[in-house]
């Protein structure tokens, strides 16, 4: 009895022995799935719970005008951030954090449950100094929350030259306008930071081998004068106010010697520091997408081209036919009825007949070689995104009718851009010059690296030679003149200033019945001065003027031209005699 | 086995018999000292925390002290004799219930995370229950001793049943769900090994598991405790945070480990590093290396103890006392590298000799003393 039990005794701690060694090998084998099997599933695991990439932003450059003063910068602004896990009490921190930064209380709070294991919530970003001021006097539970600096676009300007800049997003994207042609240089590039955190969310390292400076954006310096910017923009307000427009104004003014576009302006326009008032179609920058007939204004282009051409001599007198010209089934009328009229005087007259005849002179290929010549149906390539070509159809669909509207500027489609551009070469020596809006010599203003290769607008601005020089300053110094002096732009007259120009006024084409309407209007003025030696080009282009008064280019467009003609050429004699004004010398100009 | 052999003859005690008893009881004792040292080096790493402070190196010396306090009762225990353990054990028993009762009372047990489970004594803490793994064996083996010539009628199951109907209630009082679990199970492991008949064990069973049932559907708690676990086999993301980054721990130690010291989960990730979970520690810093290591040291020290016992009298007191606490350690060894490794859910049981704790080391460190203590009984006068 005895040795049996001490047997079974001794049998008993053998098999717990046995229970215990199988354990342990259980457990060997565990350890060797968790540690061996398992370990680059765990580590990595274990890696993403303690490391954080923090991405650090660039900060995007600043846009300036041609003297430095500021069109678009970004500041820094605090965004206001919450700590969940370390929140006792989320109800009361929603009410309190909504009070001051106007975020709906019920929304964070239901955020701030969903998150409530996470180290890190926004509750509002970029706020203003007064509200960060505001939440910290809130003596929230330290630790609980905290302010990242971050950047904020503004437009100290306010809608000034709003078209040209475009906007800048939260997510340091550019639309429209400068902010989206030069993005790559504005924009900058992100670095990151790469942390190690201990499970209370402290930072506890900094690996700084995964970690990447940031790369601010660069600046940009444009050929936009904020002064002449800010005249055009008075004067287009005030064509809108005056003539109330259907389809908006817009306004170019452009010094024809260098191609540098001075202003640009289109209304209706919105305000880029709070772009989501802006209502759809004052996005729109007609100097680039509005296409319409230019009428009159394109008259001078196609008298310089048949000069050059030599089919047409400036003494030449063109016989008008008493104001009803035939041609084919068409009859062409003028507003007088002229008998004779000279080279010049078909411009200063604006003759629709005399144009008729010039271009029957030139021949279909001829009016379509000087129409293409002059850049139309193509894009000017300035440095602006959304740019329209213009429409001119191809050369087989081009008839005898052509032959009559053509020349007197319809039947084509032009943008303000390319009208003035065109003219520009008729101010400017007969050639071609790509309009541009990034002004060329960058480096003068101490913002662009030395190394870095010209910008592209700024290689190639002469496209190509169209007219003889001396054709071209003929036509500024006679006929164009002459339409200031005494013919339909005499509202652009200036006293001690020999101003040229041309009106336009073509007739839109009604929606309803498919013909020329004969209330519905496009009123252009492009004028400049001095007729002598070109420096500024002014053309401004309102589309369907609808208060009383005449609808005519040299009414409605021709005074505020005047204006803003006269104001831009006192600033280029001011800029000229120093180029490079610091911005604290120039008149110190804030539109808010 | 080779023990199966010495179990014939009981009582041998040649010369070589006795010198190779000896070398068994350095071996036991070279493998515990060797698991102290462990020990000491891993409660320095792992008391490391993400924002160093003085707190960090408190650990360290304040486990040194215990240690040395602990190797001090270790040796003490190593001299007893049988014969006087057997007479301390029912005073032994009722001062732990004495004590047990006055963790109870509001002022003197004090309160940490809801639990009563110490009394604190001008700084030094002492826990009762874990006491309890030294005196509930004792008790075991003295009652068995006792009963066992009346051959274990029916009506000593009363008595023999006493010391855990005592105690256990006590320890689940205070809440303290793990220790009585583990008490009560080295309880019945003690009667196992002391030869206390299977049917008793039966009717044990019987009453154990609806108890055990009814305990889970009051403390529902429990239960979210268990299928927290089960959610840590399929799915990690969904394990509790502890066992989660306790296996986060393990896998990123890998083959060979992080370097001592050099571990990043212990820095704030892993709770109870230095404590219950002080093995993660050694798997990351020590690799899948350091815990096979260590997996067959402790197999060792169960070779080697039951060795160094084996030439002792089966049934004998000192044979099922000296039995018993080997394979209690052996059992909270193997338990807490289970809840380590998430293969049983979570509870806390310290690693014996490594993690950092008073009374665990106290006890650990005593009961080592006193299975060399009963090894040594069976040579005769030293």
């Amino acid at each position: 009895m005895k040795t049996s039990g001490t047997a079974s005794a001794s049998r008993r701690v053998t098999f717990l022995t046995a229970l215990m060694l199988l354990g342990w090998t259980i457990l060997a084998g565990r350890l060797i799935h968790l540690q061996a099997h398992q370990r680059r599933i765990l580590h990595s695991h274990a890696d993403r719970q303690s490391t954080y990439t923090e991405v650090l932003r660039a900060r995007p450059g600043e846009i300036l005008d041609r003297n430095g003063h500021v069109l678009a910068m970004s500041v820094t602004r605090n965004s206001v951030y919450a700590v969940p896990s370390r929140i006792d009490d989320a109800r009361e921190f929603a009410w309190k954090a909504a009070s001051v930064t106007g975020v709906d209380a019920a929304e964070l709070l239901h955020r701030l449950r969903a998150a409530k294991n996470r180290h890190f919530l926004w509750i509002c970003r970029r706020v203003s100094d007064d509200v960060a001021r505001k939440f910290r006097d809130l003596n929230l539970p330290p630790r609980t929350w905290g302010f990242r600096q971050e950047y904020l676009r503004q437009y100290p300007q306010g809608s000034v030259a709003a078209h040209v800049l475009g906007i800048r997003d939260i997510d340091n994207r550019g639309h429209g306008g400068l902010e989206e042609f030069f993005d790559d240089r504005l924009r900058g590039r992100d670095g990151q930071r790469v942390l190690t955190r201990d499970a209370r969310g402290v930072v506890v390292e900094v690996e700084s081998a995964a970690s990447i400076t940031p790369v601010h954006g660069r600046s940009v310096v444009c050929t936009i004068d904020l002064l002449t910017q800010i005249a055009l923009e008075r004067q287009l307000e005030h064509i809108m106010d005056r003539w109330t427009p259907v389809g908006g104004a817009c306004g170019i003014v452009m010094d024809p010697r260098s191609g540098d576009i001075l202003a640009m302006a289109s209304r209706p326009d919105f305000d880029p520091n709070t772009p989501a008032d802006a209502a759809d179609h004052a996005w729109t920058n007609l100097t680039i997408s509005a296409m319409f007939e230019p009428g009159s204004t394109f008259k001078p282009l196609i008298v310089g081209w048949a000069l050059d051409q030599g089919v047409l001599n400036r003494s030449d007198m063109i016989r008008c036919f008493s104001g009803a010209y035939r041609m084919g089934s068409r009859i062409l009328r003028d507003h007088h009825a002229f008998h004779l009229l000279s080279v010049e005087d078909v411009l200063v007259r604006s003759s629709n007949i005399g144009m008729a005849r010039i271009a029957e002179r030139l021949g279909l290929d001829g009016l379509y070689n000087g129409t293409i010549a002059f850049g139309f149906g193509r894009r000017t390539g300035i440095e602006l995104p959304g740019e329209l070509t213009g429409l001119v159809r191809d050369r087989r669909h081009w008839n005898l009718y052509s032959l009559g509207s053509v020349p007197m500027g319809q039947e084509i489609a032009v943008t303000p851009l390319q009208l003035i551009t065109a003219h520009a070469v008729l101010a400017g020596d007969g050639r071609l010059m790509r309009p541009h809006l990034l002004l060329p010599d960058t480096e003068r203003m101490g913002t662009a690296s030395a190394t870095e290769p010209p910008p592209r607008s700024a290689a190639a601005q002469v496209e190509s030679t169209v007219l003889r020089p001396q054709t071209a300053a003929w036509l500024v110094r006679h006929p164009m003149k002459q339409v200031v002096e005494r013919g339909t732009g005499t509202a652009a007259r200036i006293p001690g200033l020999s101003v040229f120009g041309k009106t336009g006024t073509a007739q839109k084409i009604d929606p309803e019945t498919g013909t020329y309407s004969d209330s519905r209007h496009i009123c252009s003025f492009l004028c400049g001065a001095p007729a002598e030696n070109p420096e500024v080009l002014v053309l401004i282009v309102v589309d369907e003027p609808t208060a009383p008064g005449g609808h005519y280019g040299g009414t409605v467009a021709a005074p505020a031209a005047a204006r803003v003609l006269q104001n831009a050429l006192e600033r280029s004699r001011r800029l000229r005699r120093t180029r490079t004004i610091r911005p604290e010398d120039d008149l110190p100009v804030r539109l808010q | 086995m080779s023990s199966a052999s010495l179990c014939e003859h009981p009582l041998s005690s040649d010369a070589s018999d006795l010198r190779n008893r000896r070398d068994m009881r350095r071996l036991f004792i070279a493998l515990i000292c060797v698991l102290v040292g462990v020990g000491i080096q891993m409660v320095h790493s792992a008391s490391l925390t993400s924002m160093p402070s003085r707190a960090d190196s408190v650990f360290l010396s304040r486990h040194l002290t215990y240690l040395a306090f602990s190797i001090c009762c270790g040796f003490v225990a190593a001299q007893m004799r049988p014969a006087q353990l057997q007479r301390l054990a029912r005073p032994a028993l009722f001062v732990l219930t004495g004590l047990l009762i006055l963790v109870l009372v509001p002022g003197v047990g004090s309160r940490v995370n809801g639990a009563q489970r110490w009394i604190r004594v001008n700084g030094l803490s002492v826990q009762p229950s874990e006491l309890g793994r030294l005196i509930l064996p004792l008790a075991a083996a003295d009652l068995l001793v006792r009963c066992r010539a009346a051959g274990y009628r029916i009506r000593t199951l009363p008595g023999i049943l006493l010391p855990p109907i005592l105690v256990l209630p006590l320890v689940a009082q205070e809440p303290d769900l793990g220790a009585t679990v583990f008490l009560g199970i080295s309880y019945l492991m003690a009667l196992f090994i002391g030869g206390w008949p299977l049917r008793y064990f039966a009717l044990t069973a019987g009453l154990a598991i609806p108890a055990a049932g009814g305990l889970l559907i009051l403390k529902p708690y429990q239960l979210q405790r268990i299928s927290g676990f089960v959610a840590a086999w399929q799915d990690l993301s969904k394990a509790p945070w502890q066992i989660r980054q306790s296996l986060l721990s393990l896998g990123a130690g890998g083959l060979q480990g992080t370097g001592i010291g050099s571990g990043w989960q212990k820095l704030s990730y892993l709770p109870e590093a230095n404590t219950d979970f002080v093995f993660a520690v050694i798997g990351e810093e020590l690799g899948l290396a350091g815990t096979l290591t260590l997996v067959i040291l402790w197999a060792g020290v169960l070779l080697t103890g039951r060795a160094a016992l084996a030439h002792l009298r089966p049934q004998s007191f000192a044979w099922t006392f000296g039995q018993t606490l080997l394979l209690q350690l052996i059992l909270q060894a193997l338990i807490n590298v289970a809840v380590v490794t998430a293969m049983v859910p979570p509870k806390g049981v310290p690693h014996p000799f490594i993690s950092y704790g008073g009374t665990n080391l106290l006890v650990n460190v005593t009961a080592a003393g006193l299975i060399v203590a009963m090894a040594r009984s069976g040579d005769g006068p030293p």
